[in-house]
């Protein structure tokens, strides 16, 4: 016994004990930090609403288990073999809204910190319809003039409404629109303000409107007409689903002996309704051209590249009409969710309105990239003046602040500029115009360019490549601008 | 003959010194620069609007985008957008925005939180004609102010346009307006970052 508690009394023993023991304790806690492999549990995609772009969702909620530190997730979306990254996050549910109408798969991957990637695989195909469909019941706005000319706006808005009326579009009687406008007090008709597209839709049951800008307008020898038209869903939060344009000229296809020429002003209108009319038909059946960012080649590509829209957008912009210089701050991402808000251009030299003609084009050049919400016109008209913002030289950061509130228009994207030239009545077609954009929540300045042209440039045998009208110079010139933006 | 080249020598060495000191007399003295400025520590600027001493009454405001626009294309400084600008001469509350004194470029600066103000003179902006030619010209004098004490660190001029010996030759119009004020532009900032 003695010896035993001798034995045990010896500190040196007892030293070796507890050290054999610890020994024993390490290992064993080392395999209890080692992380289990990151897998990906499941992909749980569920449609909510219709399922209509816009209108409709898809919630998505990944989860996983393993995985060493952080994990982040990211949604990605298929669409017409383009592989897009839609959010990124440590968020591992999201609700994605698709933009555009189409047939989508989707994907969640998930990385850690020592840069494991795992990936559910897609999705079965979720088909995205058009918010507009054969029931949608349409208002045609009254035409809104910017042309600067006198014209005949109730015989254009009266054709226009005809011609969709046989195209099977539903529209509102004509009478009991006025009779709205007059009780609503409604004068402008360049665009509609939330309460206006809430109204609309409570009392009328319009599901969309219609909304047509008179941009040309020249009855002389050659006559002239150019339109620029969309169409904005009603509601709490009125939204452009389709826009384009049209610009034509008596002289666009002279021909032999001038046989080609149009004398006649009214069949120049049809011609135009025709060609926005078809364009309206591609949107309505899903085939209108858009730009899509591919994640794989990092840059934009286009889906429906062969559709062909009134403006002719796709066909190649040439090097006369870009800008001669432009500024991209470096840390702007152009794959990046933006909703946009285009503030009417400063009227510096130009003829009027041609400030509302040129945001009116980069409106349709920015609706047409997957990644962007254009806000509608009429609300950032509305916003202006709810808070009587004055622009007497652009907007100010204070301007781009009220704008990219998340209480008012939440707008991260401020476009403006100013026109210093928009001839397109008379001889030979020149605009001149500069692009600002500010990061509403840098309160940065992440774009400037400076562009001009005339409808002659590079122009040497038989007027062949010459642009007729402003209306075509702006479109190409506007482009131009949006593609180096979003390059 | 060996006489006869030493005469024809000793003229093309005069001819030489000619033209050299013709050419040194050209060289226009008027550009500045504050050689103790440390010019990297400017990191934003306001362009305020520019003098107009032409007939145009836009020209002005035309050279100024331009300018600007150039100016942050560099990516040397941030150019403060031109409606901030001019919140902060309402704030300001400057009369002449175009001559600001020292305490005023002081206060617009310190408003508007930059490190430099530009002030410009925009002399020239429109068609000249000589007989049977003509083409467009623009001059153009800028000046950068300090914002501590509002004094000039920098000033450079430049002319650009006109009408040249192809011009006169050939009788055409010379370039368009908007090329004419790039070339003063870059003119103008090629001396201010050299």
């Amino acid at each position: 016994m003695i010896c035993s508690t001798s034995f045990l009394n010896k500190k040196t023993w007892v030293l070796i004990l507890v050290a054999f023991w610890l020994a024993g304790c390490a290992p064993r806690a080392l395999e209890q930090e080692k992380p289990e492999p990151l897998a990906m549990l499941g992909l749980d995609v569920t449609l909510q609403g219709p399922p209509t772009a816009r209108l409709g969702s898809l919630q998505c909620a990944f989860s996983t288990s393993g995985g060493s530190g952080k994990v982040t997730f990211a949604l990605h979306s298929l669409k017409a073999g383009i592989e897009t990254v839609e959010f990124s996050g440590e968020q591992a549910s999201w609700s994605w809204s698709p933009k555009e109408p189409g047939s989508y798969h989707i994907k969640a991957t998930a990385t850690d910190d020592t840069g494991a990637v795992i990936d559910s695989g897609w999705s079965a195909e979720y088909r995205f319809y058009p918010p507009v469909d054969a029931d949608t019941l349409y208002a045609v706005l009254p035409v809104d003039n910017i042309s600067a000319a006198k014209a005949p706006l109730t015989e254009i808005h009266l054709t226009l409404i005809k011609a969709l009326t046989e195209k099977g579009l539903s529209i509102l009687d004509h009478d009991e629109l006025e009779a709205f406008m007059e009780k609503n007090r409604m004068r402008y008709t360049g665009g509609i303000s939330a309460e206006i597209g809430q109204q609309l839709k409570d009392e009328l049951g319009v599901d969309a409107v219609f909304i047509t800008s008179l941009e040309t307008w020249q009855e002389g020898d050659p006559p002239r007409v150019s339109l620029i038209t969309r169409v904005v869903l009603t509601g709490e939060w009125p939204e452009i689903l389709w826009m384009d344009s049209v610009g034509l000229t008596g002289d666009d296809a002279p021909g032999l002996l001038g046989i080609g020429r149009i004398k006649s002003v009214e069949q120049l209108l049809a011609k135009a309704l025709d060609s926005l009319l078809r364009s309206l038909h591609l949107y309505r059946t899903g085939g209108y051209p858009t730009y899509r960012y591919d994640s794989d080649l990092q840059e934009m590509r286009m889906v429906n590249d062969a559709g062909l829209t009134a403006d002719f957008f796709g066909t190649e912009v040439r090097g006369r009409h870009q800008p001669h210089f432009t500024y991209r701050a470096p840390d702007f991402d152009p794959a990046g969710r933006y909703a946009v808000a285009v503030v009417p251009f400063l009227n510096v030299d130009a003829r009027k309105y041609s400030g509302e003609v040129v945001a009116l084009h980069f409106v349709k050049q920015l609706n047409r990239y997957e990644n962007l919400r254009v806000i509608e016109p009429g609300l950032v008209r509305q916003t202006m003046l709810d808070y009587r913002m004055i622009m007497q030289a652009g907007p100010s950061l204070a301007n781009s602040d009220i704008l990219a509130s998340e209480n008012i228009l939440g707008a991260d994207l401020v476009l403006s500029g100013k026109v210093f030239d928009y001839q397109g009545t008379r001889g030979i077609s020149k605009v001149d115009f500069s692009v600002q954009a500010f990061d509403g929540k840098k309160r940065e300045v992440i774009w400037t360019s400076r562009s001009y042209a005339t409808g002659d440039e590079g122009v040497y045998f038989f007027d062949a490549g010459s642009v007729p009208s402003a209306h075509g110079l702006t479109t190409r010139m506007s482009r131009a601008v949006v593609d180096m933006l979003e390059e | 003959m060996k006489r006869k080249t030493r005469f024809v020598g000793y003229w093309l060495a005069s001819l030489w010194i000619l033209l050299q000191t013709g050419c040194a007399l050209s060289t226009p003295p008027n550009d500045f620069t504050n050689q103790t400025m440390d010019f990297s520590a400017i990191q934003s600027v306001a362009v305020l609007p520019f003098l107009n001493l032409t007939s145009d009454d836009q020209a002005a405001e035309r050279v100024r985008d331009s300018f600007m626009g150039m100016l942050l294309a560099t990516e040397a400084f941030y150019v403060l957008p031109s409606g901030e600008v001019n919140r902060g001469i309402s704030r300001a509350g400057l009369r002449t925005p175009q001559t600001p004194s020292a305490e005023e470029a002081k206060s617009i600066s310190t408003i508007l939180e930059v490190d430099a103000v530009i002030t410009g003179v925009l002399r020239e902006y429109g068609t000249v004609r000589s007989g049977s030619a003509e083409a467009n010209l623009v001059s153009l004098s800028l000046q950068m102010l300090e914002t501590e004490k509002g004094t000039v660190i920098w000033s450079a001029s430049s002319t650009q346009g006109g009408i040249t010996m192809g011009d006169r030759l050939l009788g055409s119009g010379g370039q368009p307006m908007n090329k004419v004020t790039e070339q003063v532009v870059n003119d103008l900032l090629n001396k201010l970052f050299e």
